[in-house]
């Protein structure tokens, strides 16, 4: 009876300073299987997504990530068994460029990264690989140039080449469409529908048209409790989360 | 943004972007440098050819020093517990291992304080800014009133000296009679520059310095991609620890006398001052910072007795000015005429 779940987040609660931000929140995810997290600012998307990955600590509750209770491992290991995520606010390498910043998530998950016995320079098998993840993002040719000379809307996609790179089991995407233009917004939407493949997706965006083209379930999330959960038809034609989230117009 | 972040930033944009034309430029600075240290015996007077020696090992040391504020982005204010232990333990066994080959002699210092260094940095290293820096301090003014105190060990006040033995196995069979001021010195360089080399290609080359690298720049990230960060900044604070502990050992040998001057806190700051005057954000730059922190003192401690005020004012208008160092200044130069 019990199938063993990719993720089962149990009773999780945070609070910051006396105020609650996460109560009780409850669920599960499969092997594969995409999830839209929505919900008004301020609802506890983000804190659920550091909770889950081990930028924060909860209260209580538990987190387990394939059968194995990660509750209390810290980010590092928890990125090792599979779980890898991009963040809300851009986290790259400034001062590298796009090959090394690719090359510094390609080292880890190869485990390469402590080697003090091989050139950097002579790696020809992580240059290359690098190229492929560069290229299935749309930065093929800008593989040499500095990052923090890149325009914002190709650093966001070579965020999430630094999560491909590490072929996770899980990856969490944190508002990846967030100040994008429309037609960078139907790019990546594209670029993610032909990379995914089989990874389990946890995805927080504003823009339901992003939600709607990659989620097959959505979570709403108000006052850090979850509202609904359903396919994305059931949570649209939901009144509730309707009036706190979608709003009128929605309908 | 705290005082000791925008320091650290102004350090950092100081250095700018490296281009292929620089690559050259540092590559030729480099074997300018080592070139005209490794030749001085042959031009220079006994007088400057002894203040080399002191300089080159304040230069590894305060390399050392750099490579923990360059490569972690920490200030440690207590580096000369390194320097000063490994100065302490080599002037011991040769004391009592005299008749040992000396590379093997400042191999085990050396060995010695990188376990210093991994306990010190294991305390240390998870603190960031200001507590890192006030506990480096800390752990540095308990070793330096150890020295201090112990002095069945370490002399006290009066230091250690005679431990050099009168005949120095450089390797076996092979054995020099005392030696003179440019064998010493030469014997010094032979073990430092391939030490310092070593260090650089570790940081500079492998996967490992790339790790360092990553870490420095984007600590958070680094941690999400799966870099355990703690021991990436621990393993480059040991290293630093190794080096530091190389340029001590090295000056014991080459000055004949150890005391809690090359461990106490004023030589922690002393050595801060090297690497800044010289140029933190070239490898080599500390070298340079050394010599003319050496020849500096020198000359203005014949001049006036107060030299020390006109050195530190020397070294402010340094940071405000030229932040990048002497190397910084020398950089900016090449760039222009490349242009």
């Amino acid at each position: 009876m019990s199938e063993i779940f990719l993720l089962n987040v149990a009773g999780l609660s945070k609070g910051f300073g006396g105020v609650p931000v996460l109560a009780n929140v409850n669920f599960s995810l499969r092997g594969g299987e995409r999830l839209g997290l929505i919900g008004p600012n301020g609802a506890g998307k983000t804190t659920l997504i550091n909770v889950i990955t081990g930028g924060h600590a909860p209260d209580s509750g538990r987190v387990a990530f394939q059968g194995r209770d990660i509750t209390s491992l810290p980010p590092h290991r928890r990125n090792r068994l599979g779980l890898a995520r991009s963040f809300q606010i851009l986290s790259l390498f400034p001062e590298m460029t796009v090959f090394e910043n690719i090359r510094n998530a390609l080292l880890r998950y190869r485990g390469r990264h402590v080697q003090i016995w091989r050139r950097l320079s002579r790696l020809e098998d992580i240059r290359a690989e690098a190229a492929h993840y560069a290229a299935l993002v749309g930065l093929g040719q800008a593989l040499d140039q500095r990052v923090d000379t890149l325009p914002y809307g190709e650093a966001r996609r070579l965020d999430i080449a630094l999560v491909l790179a590490q072929q996770p089991e899980l990856m969490i995407l944190d508002e990846p469409a967030a100040g994008l233009s429309a037609s960078e917004t139907r790019d990546l939407v594209a670029m993610l529908q032909a990379t995914i493949g089989t990874c389990a997706l946890i995805l927080v965006e504003h823009d339901m048209d992003v939600v709607y083209a990659l989620a097959d379930r959505i979570m709403v999330l108000d006052y850090g409790s979850v509202l609904a959960e359903g396919t994305p038809a059931e949570v649209s034609a939901n009144r509730q989360v309707r009036r706190v989230y979608l709003g009128a117009a929605a309908g | 943004m705290t005082m000791y972040e925008r320091v650290l930033q102004r350090q950092i944009l100081a250095g700018g972007h490296a281009g292929r034309q620089d690559k050259y430029g540092e590559a030729g600075a480099t074997l300018l440098l080592l070139g005209v240290l490794a030749a001085a015996p042959l031009f220079a007077s006994r007088a400057t050819v002894n203040d080399l020696g002191q300089a080159v090992c304040l230069g590894l040391f305060a390399i050392s020093f750099n490579i923990v504020f360059k490569y972690s982005g920490l200030l440690s204010f207590g580096h000369a517990a390194f320097f000063g232990f490994a100065a302490y333990a080599e002037a011991l066994l040769l004391q009592f291992f005299g008749n040992l080959p000396i590379p093997l002699l400042v191999l085990d210092a050396a060995a010695s304080t990188a376990i210093l260094g991994l306990a010190v940095g294991q305390i240390c290293v998870r603190r960031e800014g200001a507590y890192f820096s006030m506990t480096t301090l800390a752990i540095g003014a308990g070793l330096y009133s150890i020295a201090f105190k112990w002095s069945a060990v370490t002399g006290g006040t009066d230091g250690l000296d005679g431990f050099m033995p009168d005949t120095l196995t450089i390797l076996p069979g092979w054995q020099w009679d005392s030696p003179g001021i440019a064998q010493t010195y030469w014997l010094v360089l032979a073990i430092l520059i391939p030490s310092a080399l070593a260090a650089w290609a570790l940081l500079e080359l492998t996967p490992f310095g790339n790790a360092v690298r990553a870490v420095r720049q984007n600590e958070k990230r680094a941690k999400f991609l799966g870099y355990d960060t703690h021991h990436v900044k621990l393993a480059n604070f040991t290293l630093a620890a190794a080096l530091a502990g190389i340029a001590g050992a090295l000056w014991a040998i080459d000055n004949s006398f150890v005391s809690t001057d090359s461990i106490d806190l004023t030589f922690s700051t002393t050595v801060i001052i090297i690497a800044f005057i010289g140029g933190t954000n070239w490898y080599w730059g500390p070298v340079i910072g050394a010599v003319v922190y050496i020849a500096a003192s020198d000359w203005l401690s014949a001049l006036t007795p107060h030299w020390q005020i006109w050195l530190g004012l020397a070294f402010i208008l340094l940071v405000l000015f030229a932040p990048g160092g002497i190397a910084g200044l020398v950089r900016a130069g090449w760039r222009r005429a490349n242009v």
